[in-house]
């Protein structure tokens, strides 16, 4: 939202600039006498804080703040020494990418690389799995401290950059302060950040693109200088490693790329006075930094995550044949033989795993919705083994001339029939519709001399083997699949899980399909019955290669159709609504015996806090909307200005963060809220001072124009008497509430505790938390 | 307020808000030529709808569901659906008013003859009217916003000819008269847009009373006319916006606008939506097969349910049925089978309907506490053992993972003991009564059958007794998983007692039934059920499409194909691209006259904003309606973009009339270049038409009419000449399913249907029960007996850990 409406007094602003001739690029002081220089002397009451021009800022803000968050993060980091709930996961993966086998996951690799290579430095060989939610780690040799101690460094740095976020965003010390403990003192956070998990490196990510934003925007009025670029490079970094961490990522590249728009609309504005061509410049510079080198850096991540996992594993399912092949020691490679003609072979169905068969039982003529079929010999999936699965693959001109040629391969693009062998018919399709699907077309067989005469065009079908065009490529079992298409009728044969009715004895209606593009229609040559010993390869297989492009995007369009099949139930899972009250957590540990456990909760009076801010918000932004189109002024024009670029900033980010969820098919946990939950902070801090002391100390940006509505102190005229001392005392009375709250729920946070049954029951605020303890 | 307000401010307002629309357009409408013009396209429109009506007089697509529907009402069945009720309210009172005795018999599948041609035909009739109801709509909606009658005119035979809209109007289906709703709605409007002049006059009043009654009635036909409802919002909105800036309108007249409109665009069509429920449930009285969703209350309240009076108390030693608050999920069952892997222990799961195997009785902590005689109630917090009647097996859980849902926060769930074996502390479950479902007579903390909804709570793992929402493989005959789920706070895990039965309750003991629920209660739970239906309808359809590709017309919908004839749902070709492209083209010119004016360009004089206001209201219709469907992945098919469609022609008619305007200023030729625009259109129609009349077409032209590879028209089901049609050979008949109907049941029947009469012989039970106890004490006691002889005569062989024994699985 940040320069939303880009009001008039801005405008009019560089207007008036330009109009008293002085620089368009204000990049010295402001040529108003009236307004000192930002550089003199502050009044006392502001302390050392906001001393001097903003972007300089004082290490001793962030120093406390900082100490405390450490000690807060990696208190108690060895406690509990069992698997705690999603490290299941995490752990596992990276135990997996020291192993180097091949695993899948939603989840994009930077943040899973990270702790493998923390555990890897720690000495870690991956031998363990974490299989079990409470397995102890001792017993396991897993250095697991150590692997800790990683995300809890990350999660320790974001306290400190929420308030540098407020520091350079112009706000008042009580206000960064009230933000950044916002953050410190919640135990979500706390519980998140020093476990096994993903969350502590995408806020610390999240929360460091929008710190290195904040700072590239502040420079605006120096574009093109090298800490313009740098900042906006890093914070193209930053949000690179958001959504190379989690896809939620996406939601801080819409935060900010909003802003960046709205910016980039701002420039295009007349009285901004750019040449197109320099505009031009502003927009490359922004699309490469923040679009272009993200994605590559993020698809460097995952040419990391195929280097390191070059091994088939538990990942291999997932991915298709011709992936499956790139991996060491695959069992497609050492099985796969080529085929030849007159080979009896089975034929599976990739979807189902089930075989074609076929037996002599015919499909009943009149079905029981009445329709007719061909009476032929049905011809169906099965999904175990048995003799009526065999098939021989035939030439198409097999009876012109019957010869038997040995050691003709079967090649792509290939006309064939299939002989069954049980029943000595050849398989065939035709115009009939199938009896689930009328508009399929029935498969069933025809006799050997039908095949040689009347219905030969019924019975040829083309094997088509998926992703190759090359003719003269030799098909292999195991290792291919492919498509057979009917040449006559064009369609393909397809089978569809539903069972048949008795008549079909259960098994699975094949049929053929019209649309011949989809991946439901897959099949794979299985076994050759009867293999001669010769031709069974006994060299070791080399792993085959594949681009890396390739490989990604099998790889992304995987994880995109995985994610959106998470849509069963969890116990634990909540929705966003959810979130905003606090409703309820997440057991993550417990020790029944000793009455202690963790269970995943935000600090109560902090997030109530935020949710009741964010209404507030909602509601002062959309009455000041309106009473500005009636012409009504509520807040001075730079107030106004301020109120629109930086605190509604932190409000859209917040909403970014939140909203999407709601259209979110799948699985959703209370950890999913976090993000949101520190912009949240932010924009807490941010309307605090707002409503304390109506006003901010302007301009912030270094090289901006100095307003006219501020007094001498930098401040806007509209400063409440007495409102820095309603502030601090604000603050502290706040910042006290949230350490008491925090120390209040720890026990839960850190599972350290033993508490006693009653003293659970205090700590049970809302009936919905449902903590685990014996009487 | 209005231009035409002579004021003082005048020049200052216009100054300030150059870009408010203009909305005040006295105009005289419907003259007596105006008029002829309408009634002249309206005929000409229900001609073309209703010839070869009855072609084919089969079972259609969805025309399953909404005649049953039909029928339904008529005979005061009741009826559950994902749509709400009026459109199926109307096709039923056509139904009956249209014929004195009409066939009631219901359609079982498409592609059947209808049991009755004139019941069927008066069916159609009725949505075909609707559907020529929409040509006159069409030329008032274009008339009102651009003041051109080309344009309404020209917009209106598009809406005749545009063969999707003709497809629609003769199959039995409720597309059409939602959109004649949307259609009316957004005439009121304009109508009221047109008001503007004497603001708050009766005129004024009743547009937008009417505007707010139709609203209503669209929302009571189907969902999607919340959609309209949210354009029209908007629209309010922003007239709204522009008098908030106009500063010669005084505040309080300004909020008596916005009481207004939310009185006549949300009060109004709630009232609406509640009185077309009412009628409803006012008609539809009769218990019926849809009620499988619903809560028991409310099932109690239909005509012809089959629930009796019971017992109030429950005690210990009652038989009971209990039935999981789910609706759907229905009763705790047990039979012989037992789990095939793991514990091999005899499955626990749920039926739809109760019968002697959902029989469980109720029994203390310790066997000897256990007295028939004596009546004990239960309370909150008793600790009970739940005995299945059939097998005596009682209900336990452990510390095993289960089968199905191999979760580690879910334990198994299974029936262990036997007659004569009393089981374990594994088999006792704790009562918790929860208050909020409850409804208690006496407020005494007892369970209450019907009335009481409790939780399970296995006393020794602290997990709560759930169904998962999944079924049991074929070795679990297909019913509901039972599992015990640590923490789950979800409505799964809450239980109400149904039966109830001891026999050593005085006859005279209080009894109870399910409560009635009131309308509201009804209402909303009838509406909770429709927007979670609607919103996971689960199983895909073979011919739904993605909504991106709608608008392009990639792929038409095969409705049915019989004796080489075929009837498709497809576009007119010209209507859908002149739509889309007059969308995308007013978008770009938007964005252009957008960055123009960022570029400190002011070229957009009043009459731009004029027309562009006109059009982009329509664009705007056109883009709620349609864009929606793009989350939607699940059940959409190209007619839903119908309402789109019709807006896009609006919005396609005021284009028009704009560039007759500014390009042709009412010169000549634009009645020529319209005129060749109409004639393009009918062409393509004509061609067209042998796909929406389902009459003969050779396979040749067939084949030239598929313009794109994805039309995919099955040419090869025509006959090679057009003489070959009067030969008489046909080839089989194809029809396009229709979805399976999401409020029927259609899993497995049960397979243990008892003989018994399960409510009037509860009783007969006991005596069979208490025989089969002591025969088990019996034989239990013999072997127990031959046990220690032969322990005494091994002599103490191994020191068996007693432990081990008594906890292993007994041998029965």
């Amino acid at each position: 939202m940040k320069p939303t409406v880009t009001d008039k007094s801005g405008k009019k602003n560089q207007k008036s600039s330009k109009q008293k001739g002085s620089a368009s690029r204000p990049s010295s002081p402001s040529p108003s006498p009236s307004s000192p220089s930002p550089s003199s002397s502050p009044t006392p009451k502001k302390a050392a804080e906001s001393s001097s021009i903003p972007h300089v800022v004082s290490s001793s803000g962030s120093g406390p703040g900082s100490f405390f968050n450490k000690k807060l993060q990696f208190w108690k980091l060895h406690i509990p020494n069992e698997v705690v709930f999603d490290e299941v996961h995490f752990g596992k993966f990276a135990s997996y990418y020291l192993q180097g086998k091949y695993f899948f996951d939603l989840h994009p690799p930077f943040a899973k690389l990270a702790l493998a290579f923390v555990a890897w430095c720690a000495g870690y060989d991956g031998h363990y799995l974490f299989d079990n939610i409470g397995d102890r780690y001792k017993d396991h040799g897993v250095p697991y401290v150590s692997i800790r101690s990683w995300p809890a460094l990350l999660s320790s740095f974001v306290p400190p950059l929420v308030f540098l976020i407020m520091k350079e965003s112009g706000y008042e010390l009580p206000a960064c302060l009230v933000s950044a403990c916002l953050v410190l003192f919640d135990n979500a956070h706390v519980t998140e950040g020093r476990l096994i998990l993903l969350d502590a490196t995408l806020i610390f990510s999240m929360v460091a693109a929008v710190y290195c934003y904040v700072r590239f925007f502040k420079l605006r009025h120096s574009p093109f200088s090298r800490a313009w670029w740098s900042w906006l490079f890093l914070t193209g970094i930053c949000l690179s490693c958001t959504i190379s961490t989690k896809y939620v990522g996406t939601f801080t590249f819409l935060s900010i790329g909003l802003s960046v728009c709205l910016e980039l609309w701002y420039l295009w504005d007349i009285k901004t006075g750019l040449p197109i061509k320099q505009f031009a410049s502003h927009f490359l510079a922004r699309f490469f930094c923040l679009i272009v080198f993200p994605f590559a850096l993020y698809l460097f991540w995952f040419f990391l995550h195929f280097k390191f996992l070059p091994t088939s594993g538990p990942g291999d399912s997932f991915m298709s044949l011709q992936f499956q092949e790139t991996l060491d020691e695959n069992p497609i490679t050492a099985n796969a033989t080529g085929l030849n003609y007159y080979d009896i072979v089975t034929i599976k169905h990739m979807g189902t795993n089930s075989f074609l068969h076929s037996h002599p039982d015919k499909y009943p003529i009149p079905y029981d919705d009445g329709r007719i079929s061909s009476g032929g010999q049905q011809v169906t999936g099965y999904p175990f083994e048995d003799d009526n699965n065999y098939w021989m693959v035939l030439p198409h001109n097999h009876y012109a001339d019957p010869k038997y040629k040995p050691n003709m391969p079967v090649r792509n693009t290939d006309y064939i029939k299939l002989h069954h062998v049980g029943t000595n018919t050849d398989l065939m399709t035709h115009d009939v519709a199938s009896p689930y699907h009328p508009t399929n077309e029935e498969f069933t067989t025809t006799s050997v001399d039908e095949s040689a005469g009347a219905k030969h065009d019924f019975t040829v079908f083309q094997i088509m083997i998926n992703d190759e065009t090359a003719p003269d490529r030799k098909v292999f079992t195991k290792s291919m699949s492919f498509k057979l298409i009917h040449k006559l009728t064009n369609v393909a044969m397809w089978s569809d899980p539903k069972p048949l009715p008795d008549w079909g004895f259960k098994q699975q209606e094949i049929n053929g399909a019209k649309n011949i593009q989809t991946g439901a229609i897959l099949w794979m040559f299985d076994d050759i019955i009867g293999l001669p010993e010769e031709r069974v390869n006994k060299e070791k297989r080399v792993p085959k290669k594949l681009s890396f492009f390739k490989k990604y995007l099998e790889l992304q369009l995987v994880m995109f159709r995985q994610n959106n099949l998470l849509t069963e139930s969890h116990p634990y899972s909540s929705t966003p609504l959810d979130w905003f009250t606090l409703h309820h957590g997440i057991a993550f540990w417990a020790k029944n015996e000793e009455n202690k456990q963790i269970y995943l909760l935000g600090n109560p009076i902090g997030w109530w806090l935020i949710g009741g801010i964010v209404i507030t918000t909602t509601v002062v932004a959309s009455a000041e909307i309106l009473l500005h189109q009636r012409g009504i002024v509520t807040l001075l024009p730079s107030v106004r200005n301020h109120f629109y670029r930086s605190i509604m900033f932190f409000y859209a980010t917040y909403m970014f963060h939140y909203l999407p969820f709601f259209l979110m098919g799948r699985q959703l946990f209370l950890h999913h809220y976090l993000p949101a939950q520190v912009a949240g902070a932010m924009l807490c801090g941010a309307f605090i001072q707002l409503a304390c002391m109506k006003s901010f100390h302007l301009p912030v940006s270094p090289g901006a124009k100095q307003p006219n509505d501020v007094d001498s102190h930098g401040y806007a005229k509209s400063l409440r008497r007495n409102g820095y001392i309603i502030q601090v005392l604000t603050s502290l009375g706040l910042i006290s509430v949230l350490s008491y709250c925090f120390v209040f729920f720890a026990p839960m946070t850190y599972g350290n505790a033993s508490l006693s049954v009653p003293e659970w029951l205090r700590r049970k605020w809302l009936d919905s938390w449902i903590f685990q303890y014996q009487k | 307020m209005g231009k035409s307000t002579p004021s003082a401010l005048q020049s200052e307002k216009q100054k300030r808000n150059i870009r408010d629309v203009e909305l005040s357009r006295p105009r005289k409408f419907f003259t007596s030529r105006d008029f002829g013009i309408v009634l002249l396209l309206s005929v000409v429109a229900f001609a073309v709808r209703v010839q070869r009506l009855m072609n084919p007089s089969k079972v259609v697509f969805e025309e399953l569901r909404y005649v049953n529907y039909a029928v339904d009402y008529a005979s005061n069945k009741f009826v559950m659906d994902v749509y709400p009720p009026l459109g199926k309210l109307l096709l039923s009172f056509g139904l009956t008013f249209m014929n004195s005795n009409p066939d009631l018999t219901k359609v079982s599948h498409p592609g059947q003859e209808f049991p009755s041609f004139e019941t069927a035909r008066s069916l159609r009739l009725i949505i075909a009217a609707f559907g020529s109801l929409l040509i006159p709509l069409m030329y008032g909606n274009v008339y009102l916003s651009s003041n051109s009658k080309m344009a309404a005119f020209m917009a209106s035979v598009f809406a005749i000819f545009d063969n999707g809209l003709i497809t629609m109007s003769r199959y039995v289906m409720i597309e059409i008269p939602t959109l004649f709703f949307m259609g009316l709605t957004s005439f009121f409007w304009m109508y009221y847009e047109n008001q503007q002049k004497y603001p708050f006059a009766l005129k004024w009043h009743i547009s937008l009373l009417y505007t707010g009654i139709s609203l209503g009635l669209t929302i009571s036909t189907k969902l999607s006319g919340l959609f309209t409802l949210f354009w029209i919002l908007v629209l309010a909105l922003f007239h709204l916006w522009n008098l908030i800036g106009d500063l010669t309108v005084p505040i309080t007249r300004i909020i008596r606008y916005g009481f207004n409109y939310t009185f006549y665009l949300i009060g109004v069509p709630m009232v609406v939506y509640l009185g077309i429920f009412a009628v409803h449930s006012k008609l539809a009285y009769k218990s019926n097969i849809y009620d499988s969703f619903l809560t028991p209350e409310y099932k109690y309240s239909l005509e012809g349910n089959d629930f009796g009076e019971e017992y109030a108390d429950v005690a210990y030693g009652s038989l009971v049925t209990i039935r999981n608050a789910i609706p759907e999920h229905g009763y705790l069952h047990s039979n012989e089978l037992v789990y095939p892997e793991g514990t091999k222990q005899q499955i626990i799961s749920l039926v739809d309907h109760p019968n002697q195997n959902t029989l469980w009785i109720i029994e203390h902590e310790n066997a000897a506490d256990n007295d028939r005689k004596k009546i004990e109630l239960l309370k909150d917090g008793s600790i009970v053992r739940l005995r299945h009647i059939m097998t005596g097996r009682a209900l336990h859980s452990h510390d095993h993972r289960p089968l199905v849902s191999n979760h580690d926060w879910q334990l198994e769930v299974s029936g262990y003991g036997g007659f004569g074996f009393e089981g374990d502390g594994n088999d006792l479950f704790r009562i918790q009564i929860l208050d909020r479902p409850s409804r208690h007579a006496s407020s005494n903390g007892t369970v209450e059958a019907f009335n009481t909804y409790f939780r399970l709570i296995h006393v020794f793992t602290n997990c709560e007794l759930m169904t998962s929402h999944r079924r049991l493989p074929d070795w679990g005959q297909d019913h509901r998983e039972v599992t015990c789920c640590r923490n789950c706070i979800e409505r799964s895990t809450t239980w109400v007692i149904e039966s109830n039965f001891h026999d050593a309750m005085p006859s005279d003991a209080r009894k109870t039934n399910y409560r009635k629920p009131s309308f509201f209660e009804k209402f909303i739970e009838a509406n909770k059920l429709m927007w979670l239906k609607d919103r996971k309808m689960g199983d895909g359809h073979e011919f739904e499409s993605h909504a991106l590709t709608w608008p392009f017309l990639l792929g038409p919908l095969r409705f049915m194909s019989d004796q080489n004839l075929q009837v498709y749902f497809m576009g007119n070709p010209v209507v859908w691209y002149s739509v889309v492209s007059l969308i995308v083209f007013f978008a770009l010119v938007m964005l252009f006259f957008a960055a123009r004016w960022n570029m400190g360009y002011n070229d957009c004089g009043p009459k731009f904003y004029h027309h562009s206001y006109n059009i982009g209201k329509f664009a705007l219709a056109w883009f709620i309606h349609w864009a929606p469907y793009i989350l939607e992945t699940d059940r959409v098919f190209l007619y839903h973009y119908l309402p789109a469609l019709y807006f896009g022609i609006m919005a396609l008619g005021v284009g028009w009339a704009f560039v007759g305007n500014v390009i042709f200023e009412h010169r000549p030729a634009f009645s020529f270049v319209t005129a060749a625009f109409i004639t393009l259109m009918f062409g393509v129609y004509y061609l067209y038409s042998p796909f929406t009349f389902m009459t003969p077409l050779t396979q040749s032209s067939c084949q030239s009419l598929e313009l794109k590879g994805s039309w995919n028209f099955r040419c090869n089901s025509y006959m090679e000449s057009l003489s070959q049609y009067n030969s008489g050979i046909v080839n089989p008949i194809f029809y396009e399913e229709a979805a399976p109907h999401p409020f029927v049941y259609n899993g497995p029947a049960e397979n243990s249907h008892s003989d018994v009469p399960l409510k009037e012989n509860l009783a007969v039970y006991y005596p069979a029960w208490d025989a089969q106890v002591e025969m088990g004490y019996k034989i239990a006691a013999e072997e127990k007996a031959a046990m220690e002889a032969k322990e005494a005569a091994s002599a103490e062989a191994a020191s068996m850990s007693s432990d081990e024994t008594s906890r292993s699985e007994p041998s029965d």
